[in-house]
């Protein structure tokens, strides 16, 4: 997940708004690769404080656009293979992203990954804004950030779907409904909700038929401390990310996105 | 520009702390340059890792906590690179201060290697490498299976390098590993750190500090002139561009210092090359200019970068045998040079020579300086 400039092709990483070397607007475009094809590869037998659990792998890797990055895993890769993003083709699912700087293009991945499954569904969006008042500092990385929610309306905004907010003041409303196909001819569509919610409340969070649950874990709370965890979420049973959380074990089918051992382990560096 | 003296401690494990290496140096730079602390005019600190290995910040106001004098102290972090950028940076603040003091310091050895991998990697890109475990080996070693695969470059070619560099530090009193014997059978059957790389195509993590002091003036006769020094930081992450392994942030610094000083590799007669691992002494003087890309190996093989070839390279044993404290060892190679220059290296002495070329990086590649000294007759 990156941008390039479509003028000078300079590549970033982060989150810029503007390329300055060219110092023009609209020349970044925004890029969301999904097939990655190995280059090299380095086995890492030595142990450090955040990677603790070896052998492990790191993949020299370019993706479909001719970029090149890096990923870890614990599973063999011959240079020359092809590692691609697969869609959603199971009864129950968890998708997680890391964010790497770019926080609206990680939540645009998550959701090519059910993309197809909206397809056949109107989708009810609701935002619990009361997540999103202000905390006392000791609890700040439990708010549920107001960025995020602007970059996943602003997703919805961008898939050319009607939508509707029951309150223009949207800072004031607790519920936004968002309805990405609300006309006649849909109405036979399945219906679900899509409930937006912090990690550090996913206890207090029932099961819902019918509720895809988009979970923000940028910052995560354990022990009194605030980590920066920068994941995403995205699951229709809300039990299978409580149980991944205490103990990492999910069948790999359901887990989508990412490799659910590299997460787990990277979890592990929060207890 | 005039270096007016220098100073390195014993690299190594060291008993001293960071304070106490700090002030070895400051104290040895200052005598051998005949200067009184009060002298200097400013101070540039260079150092990576102090807030992790010591839980000490704001290292600047420790050296007047030192020296007993108040002064501009100019801190600088640039991971590996830290100490040839702050020499830059120094030279740079001449016309402003002068003389100027420039030390790096690192402590290494108290902590776990887990913990010190860790601290070390901090200096990549927290989100697209540090999360992907590119420990700085691991670094290396993508960048040398490529590299090597694309260039039909040989294992044993990066074992000549590390023999050749443990040869010249052997003999060198301030090398890490001074007074050891290594063979090729010891690297060749070294443990595989991160494929392909091996335990003896890394540096190691040492304790250490290097002081230098510059002037505009030349103060006595043995001063080493510093034709030109320049530095430049690129794009953190290492991967991302569509040919990683295309080096010409190391060009583009190495062409400008070298337009600077008004000479060309071929007039270089000694060689300092960052080799944190052992691919980079390949890679750096191919994109320095020194040889063609791909055509390193061969001058390897012939032994042109022993301490009697054709274009002596770490001729005091490099990262790899100097042992490497991330926000001293580009001073210490400056050091090193001014020794040659002067005459004053040692048993690792190579004769008469008046162009000296360091090169210094931080991460792979990132924060890069190069810097000309020439003996002033």
């Amino acid at each position: 997940m990156y941008k390039v400039c479509k003028k000078c092709k300079k590549l970033y990483w982060r989150n810029v708004t503007k390329c300055l070397k060219c110092n023009q607007e609209g020349t970044l475009d925004l890029i969301i690769p999904q097939r990655f094809k190995v280059l090299a590869s380095t086995t890492v037998n030595i142990p450090s404080k955040e990677h603790q659990k070896v052998p492990y792998n790191i993949l020299a890797q370019k993706d479909e656009y001719g970029n090149t990055s890096i990923r870890k895993t614990f599973k063999y890769y011959k240079t020359g293979a092809v590692i691609k993003d697969k869609q959603v083709n199971t009864n129950d699912y968890l998708i997680c992203t890391k964010v790497r700087y770019i926080e609206n293009a990680a939540i645009e991945r998550l959701f090519t990954f059910i993309e197809e499954l909206l397809k056949y569904s109107r989708l009810f969006i609701d935002i619990n804004l009361s997540d999103c008042k202000p905390k006392p500092d000791f609890e700040a990385g439990k708010m549920l950030s107001k960025k995020t929610i602007e970059h996943l309306l602003s997703l919805l905004r961008k898939s050319k779907t009607k939508y509707g907010i029951l309150d223009n003041d949207y800072s004031q409303i607790i519920k936004i409904k968002y309805n990405l196909a609300p006309d006649n001819k849909n109405k036979d569509k399945k219906c679900r909700h899509l409930k937006v919610i912090s990690i550090n409340s996913i206890n207090s969070i029932k099961q819902d038929t019918n509720t895809i649950y988009f979970i923000d874990a940028k910052y995560m709370i354990k022990n009194s401390h605030i980590y920066k965890a920068n994941l995403l979420f995205l699951t229709n049973n809300i039990k299978l990310l409580k149980d991944f959380f205490s103990s990492g074990k999910i069948d790999d089918n359901l887990f989508y996105g990412e490799e659910a051992e590299i997460i787990y382990e990277e979890l592990k560096n929060y207890e | 520009m005039y270096i007016n003296g220098s100073y390195q401690t014993k690299f190594g494990v060291s008993d001293k702390d960071f304070d106490e290496l700090a002030y070895e140096a400051i104290e040895g730079c200052l005598n051998d340059a005949g200067y009184e602390a009060k002298d200097m005019e400013a101070f540039v600190l260079s150092n990576n890792l102090n807030y992790f290995t010591e839980s000490q910040s704001h290292t600047a106001a420790i050296i007047p906590s030192l020296t007993g004098i108040d002064a501009p102290v100019f801190n600088n972090e640039a991971a590996c690179g830290a100490a040839g950028v702050a020499f830059t940076k120094a030279c740079k603040l001449l016309d402003k201060f002068d003389p100027i003091m420039i030390i790096g310091v690192e402590k290494m050895s108290a902590p776990s290697t887990s913990d010190m991998l860790y601290f070390v990697a901090t200096d990549s890109d927290r989100e697209l490498e540090q999360r992907e475990g590119l420990i700085f080996p691991a670094a290396g070693a993508l960048v040398a299976d490529m590299y090597m695969k694309r260039h039909n470059i040989h294992i044993s070619d990066l074992s000549l390098i590390s023999l050749k560099n443990h040869e010249n530090g052997k003999i060198n009193p301030y090398a890490h590993f001074y007074g050891k014997e290594v063979t090729l059978d010891m690297i060749n059957e070294s443990p595989v750190i991160c494929s392909p790389l091996r335990l003896f195509d890394c540096s190691a993590n040492s304790d250490g500090a290097a002081a230098i002091i510059i002037s505009s003036k030349r103060k006595k006769r043995d001063d080493v002139r510093i034709k030109a020094t320049h530095a430049m930081s690129f794009d953190l992450a290492t991967f991302g561009p569509k040919d990683p392994i295309d080096f010409t942030s190391i060009t583009k610094v190495s062409k400008k210092v070298f337009k600077e000083a008004g000479c060309k590799p071929e007039d270089i007669d000694l060689a300092e090359i960052h080799d944190g691992f052992s691919i980079m002494e390949i890679i750096v003087p191919e994109y320095a200019g020194f040889y063609e890309v791909g055509r390193s190996k061969y001058a390897i093989r012939k032994g042109e970068n022993k301490r009697d070839g054709k274009l002596p390279i770490n001729t005091t044993g490099g990262l790899k045998a100097c042992g490497h404290p991330l926000g001293a060892s580009g001073l210490r190679q400056i050091h090193d040079l001014r020794r040659q220059l002067i005459g004053k290296a040692g048993e690792n002495q190579i004769g008469n020579i008046q162009k000296a070329f360091a090169f210094n990086f931080g991460s792979i590649f990132k924060s890069i300086s190069a810097t000309i000294l020439e003996k002033d007759v």
